[in-house]
């Protein structure tokens, strides 16, 4: 059987926000009857991750994903339900948990900004405590995995953010964590820091079996990275399972393009998005045509020079999902 | 504590890094704190000159409470660095997250985080020369129990000087944009304060200034019972009572407001100043 | 003009929309540091001394000084900002940076002044501050708009100070508390500090921010000469406040990006 190492059961996390106008007038009543908003930031959340596991853990923005980051790392307790990592509890273990698990937040950087690199890492191990040995071991590993040896003397005020997100990582990595929990950490890379990051990260879980749970708002990259996507919607776990799975539950559609004649046009293969030049591009459902009478159709049609069929991007899938989901709760409301 | 004294080691090199990194402008910046704390003092002491003394305070009575006030504010400034002494702006700014994915108690890390001592010793130095030359100057004979008890009163007056910021910046867990500072006002009211000689005030002044807000504490009171008797005919060893009751009361109220922080997540995030 | 009150508006209400409860210890705090200080100069003055101003200039003169503390030795956000890399975005706003600054500080009184100072004002008499019969003049107005003129000045050449000096801008900042503590008069009064330093600390420019209408206020200087020397500070250094800030412009904007 294979053991979880992250557990969360029953999760709700409840925020009160202040409500204001925004008017002079209402000052009075700002001061003498705040108005007050309970939002429900998770409702209820219970999933697993097993040991070696890379998860994706993605939502709109607001959807609480965030919140089950600082939650697992112990930075907020939940109002209801329990939390489990690595069999210890987040709020009661923090201690121990942290010398077994590695947080990093896209946004904020543990390095210390008036020092070099190589400073940052001997203050990790010291208040981490690792052995020397097995400190210089992980280190050699992590500076030459994320190839930032020519950046050990410099500031880190001075790197590229790129260049910073890579030392963060390298710096979560010192203490070689069984589970690693990642809040958007490739929020503003560029195309080559961020494959980097992905490479890195796959690496990882491939040769190590670290845990890893993740969250972006870039679904090619968490596709690419992950082998199981959880998706929350207002505070509700929406989907539990593979990148598969999602796309046959959203309709497994695909992309058609078809280089051909005017003919071509006046095909019912499916929903045409674009077209111009001769080059027409469809959407294509395969739940509900199989592909097998869409190659029917198009071996019927004269004049067809090239075909190319591709699955919808995953953005794409999920971004129908949000607005649906959007749609539903202000049908709600 | 072999972990705490490690910790120390590796801040100590840390800054020494960053001094010897930076020497120039560490040196500029010594100089200036230097020149800022004898300012600060030196209108008080300008007082005491003028009127030869103040509320039966010799003038270098005063000039010795100025000195130990500098060096409680040294203190503060060598080993409760980094907004460890302003605790309210790492509260407010959400950057005690920081410190909770580090698999160290918070008393640890708060302890030795902000030990800065190359760096930031200008405020204990000039603390010190300032109490020699009043020593000095009242011919007064200073013996190793005395420097003992001054130690202690250093001691107590930083811890109490620690505890009145920590209770004050708990209110940050509640409104963070709010009192992000507040630990700024506490401190330059009570260093201010403590800069003040109350004898010749009444007791309406100094019972408050021992007790509810004790400022008095900070300068005034262990200057006297170093250099004389304690006022108002209390203990010279008062100040440890105040110091247990206030630690406790901070603990306390930080906690349960560090409590309400865990539920409630910090609306609010900020690297200004960050392991700066 | 509106944009400048609009910014001035939501500063203010920054430090209010959280409700006006937690600002309340702030206050209190200035209180608890008000009071003995007045009981500081009661004690001092008790026998009788001759401190070259009255026991209820004294007063008075500590008194406002706290009260109007901000506007007497004016602090804008701008070395924060400087120093935090966030003058940039000042940039990208259709408004001129030093008046916009300027606005956000003017806001961020506007509290104070309503909660503060306002209510102490009212309460004076209990605390036995005589604020109109300590030989006041009206002049004191315009040389308290002239402090403030000449305090925005000196505040922005400090910010231009703490860009250049980069990591160790807090140098700046102790110079600054120093400047502030004993040359700007807003403690301790000039005409009460011993071997005749105040009146050469008058002639400073930083003796025309604080000192000039408090000392004004209670009756305790020459309002021409008074007047004239801050006109003539104000003259001075706002040239060389333009000077210095458009020199450091591309500081701001590189350490802010």
């Amino acid at each position: 059987m294979t053991e979880n190492v992250i557990t969360m059961a029953g999760v709700t996390k409840v925020y009160e926000q202040w409500q204001r106008s925004g008017r002079t007038g209402d000052i009075w009543r700002n001061i003498l009857r705040p108005e007050r908003r309970i939002v429900a930031a998770l409702d209820d959340i219970s999933f697993s991750v097993a040991k070696g596991e890379f998860v994706a853990y993605a939502g709109p923005n607001g959807a609480g994903k965030s919140t089950t980051m600082k939650l697992l790392a112990g930075m907020l307790r939940p109002n209801e339900g329990t939390v489990s990592v690595l069999a210890l509890s987040p709020q009661k273990d923090r201690v121990a948990l942290m010398k077994r698990v590695g947080v990093l937040f896209g946004n904020r950087s543990e390095l210390w900004w008036d020092h070099p690199i190589a400073s940052s890492f001997e203050w990790k191990r010291v208040v981490w405590g690792i052995p020397q040995d097995r400190f210089q071991h992980t280190r050699d590993m992590v500076v030459e995995m994320l190839d930032i040896g020519g950046l050990m003397k410099t500031f880190a005020r001075e790197l590229s953010l790129g260049q910073r997100m890579r030392a963060d990582l390298a710096l979560m990595l010192l203490h070689d964590p069984e589970v690693i929990l990642l809040d958007e950490p490739t929020l503003g890379l560029d195309v080559v820091a961020k494959r980097q990051m992905i490479e890195f990260l796959k690496q990882l879980n491939r040769r190590k079996g670290t845990t890893v749970l993740v969250t972006s708002h870039d679904m090619d990259d968490l596709e690419e990275m992950a082998q199981r996507i959880m998706l929350i919607s207002d505070g509700k776990l929406a989907f539990d399972g593979s990148f598969a799975d999602l796309r046959k539950q959203t309709g497994n559609v695909c992309r058609i393009t078809l280089t051909a004649d005017s003919s071509a046009h006046q095909s019912e293969l499916g929903r045409l998005v674009s077209s111009g030049t001769g080059i027409y591009e469809y959407e294509v459902n395969t739940a509900e045509t199989s592909m097998q009478d869409v190659l029917g159709k198009i071996a019927t049609l004269t004049g067809v020079t090239d075909i190319e069929i591709r699955r919808a991007p995953i953005e794409q899938i999920i971004a129908g999902l949000y607005s649906e989901w959007r749609n539903g709760s202000d049908c709600a409301k | 504590m072999r972990k705490v004294l490690e910790l120390y080691a590796m801040y100590a090199r840390l800054d020494l890094a960053w001094f010897l990194k930076d020497t120039k402008i560490c040196l500029m910046a010594i100089t200036a704190d230097f020149i800022s704390n004898i300012a600060a003092v030196t209108g008080i002491f300008l007082l005491a000159y003028r009127f030869d003394g103040v509320g039966g305070m010799d003038k270098y009575e005063v000039l010795f409470m100025l000195g130990y006030v500098t060096a409680i504010t040294g203190i503060v400034q060598a080993f409760f660095n980094f907004n460890v002494c302003h605790i309210s702006r790492r509260i407010g700014r959400g950057q005690l997250e920081h410190m909770l994915i580090q698999p160290l108690p918070l008393w640890v890390q708060l302890l030795t985080e902000g030990f800065i001592p190359f760096s930031g010793t200008s405020n204990l130095l000039s603390g010190f020369i300032v109490m020699i030359i009043a020593v000095r100057s009242l011919a007064y004979a200073v013996t190793p129990i005395w420097l003992l008890h001054l130690a202690l009163h250093l001691l107590i007056s930083t811890i109490i000087v620690l505890s009145l910021n920590y209770l004050f910046s708990s209110l940050a867990f509640y409104a963070p944009s709010q009192a992000e500072e507040i630990s700024t006002y506490v401190r330059n009211s009570s260093h201010n304060l403590s800069t003040y000689p109350l004898s010749g005030m009444s007791l309406a002044v100094q019972i408050p200034l021992l007790s509810v807000f004790p400022a008095g504490l900070m300068g005034w009171f262990p200057s006297l019972a170093l250099l004389s008797e304690a006022p108002l005919g209390l203990p010279p060893l008062y100040p440890i009572l105040v110091a247990f009751l206030l630690v406790l009361l901070a603990a306390r109220v930080f906690s349960r407001g560090y409590g309400h922080y865990l539920t409630s997540g910090s609306p609010r995030y900020s690297a200004v100043g960050h392991r700066r | 003009m509106n944009k400048y009150y609009m910014t001035a508006k939501m500063t203010a209400e920054n430090l209010t929309n959280g409700g006006l409860l937690y600002l309340m210890p702030g206050y209190l705090l200035r209180v608890v540091y008000l009071v003995p200080l007045l009981l500081l100069w009661r004690s001092l003055m008790a026998g009788g001394v001759d401190a070259g101003m009255s026991l209820d200039q004294m007063l008075t003169y500590t008194f406002l000084g706290t009260l109007f503390a901000s506007l007497l030795v004016v602090q804008t956000p701008a070395s924060n900002w400087l120093y935090e890399g966030l003058i940039i975005n000042l940039y990208q706003r259709p408004m001129g940076v030093l008046k916009h600054l300027a606005a956000q500080t003017v806001g961020g009184w506007l509290p104070d002044l309503a909660l503060f100072a306002l209510p102490m004002l009212l309460l004076s008499p209990l605390l036995g501050i005589k604020l109109l019969a300590s030989g006041m003049t009206w002049w004191f107005i315009p040389s308290l708009l002239l402090c403030i003129s000449l305090g925005f000045a000196v505040d922005f050449i400090f910010a231009c100070l703490t860009i250049r000096m980069k990591n160790a801008s807090w140098v700046v900042y102790s110079v600054r508390a120093a400047t502030i503590a004993l040359l700007s008069g807003s403690v301790i009064p000039f005409a009460i500090l011993p071997f005749g330093l105040g009146e050469y600390l008058r002639l400073l420019p930083f003796g025309s921010l604080a000192a000039a209408p408090l000392a004004l206020f209670v009756g305790l200087s020459d309002p021409a000469s008074t007047i004239m020397l801050q006109i003539a500070w104000n003259l001075v250094i706002w040239p060389l406040t333009l000077v210095v800030f458009a020199r450091s412009q591309e500081w701001m904007v590189s350490h802010g990006g």
